[in-house]
């Protein structure tokens, strides 16, 4: 079991109710994770359309993620 | 140099700092908030930052284009917090030798920004409704390839 600290922008945040918050999960990579989120958030977004970040660096939806980092969950960006 | 501000954002000190004798050229970009969006009238609108890697994504959209470019100077600042219609939301300037690279640096800078630095807008509108705006949501009218029946 690994505890991470998910961040959550723009309309996922809207969704969770939250920015941030400690999540517990045996899951190894960041695609099954946003699986596990998006049903307990119910996200409308697919994960081809959103981008990870691990530790305020972009990554792959396939990297695994250790016990104690900081993930970030983000939609389309639309800065600009 | 990519920046944020929570602030209007001041031109003139932006352009100052490009400021250079050895440039010919100097090319700006502002995106300025504007009062509709698809139909609907936008009343006001709120930037979000993911503050950490927007300051370095934008710092390397920077570095590519000074690289790709040629550039003598860059800098860029994207506005967070709230805006109303007719403020800056984002701007944008390079300066180079020669023109051709000014003018393809900037339009290359904020493809890139609105691309891929971690910046939300949330729209709200003049019927009370307000929406995060997805650049990737298709708003046209026809069924697209997946959701169509396979023609025999």
């Amino acid at each position: 079991m690994k505890s991470v600290t998910m961040l959550y922008f723009a309309q996922l945040s809207a969704q969770a109710g939250c920015a941030e918050e400690r999540w517990e999960t045996d899951v190894s990579s960041l695609q099954e994770l946003f699986a596990e989120l998006k049903q307990q958030h119910t996200w409308t977004l697919s994960l081809n359309k959103v981008r990870f970040a691990r530790n305020d660096a972009f990554c792959a939806a396939d990297e695994s993620f250790d016990d104690g980092d900081v993930l970030a969950i983000m939609p389309p960006m639309s800065g600009g | 140099m990519f920046t944020l501000s929570h602030k209007a954002i001041a031109v003139e000190p932006l352009r100052q700092s490009l400021l250079r004798l050895d440039a010919g050229g100097f090319c700006s970009f502002e995106g300025w908030v504007r009062n509709h969006h698809l139909g609907r009238g936008v009343e006001r609108l709120e930037y979000e930052a993911y503050a950490k890697l927007a300051l370095t994504q934008g710092a390397a959209v920077l570095d590519a284009a000074q690289e790709q470019f040629d550039l003598l100077g860059v800098r860029a600042e994207h506005r967070i917090g709230e805006l109303v219609p007719g403020e800056l939301a984002v701007w944008v300037g390079v300066c180079s030798v020669h023109r051709d690279q000014a003018f393809e640096a900037c339009r290359f800078i904020i493809d890139e920004i609105k691309a891929t630095v971690p910046i939300w807008k949330h729209e709200f509108y003049t019927d009370r409704s307000n929406e995060w705006v997805d650049p990737t949501a298709c708003h046209c009218d026809h069924r697209h390839v997946a959701e169509t029946e396979v023609q025999t």
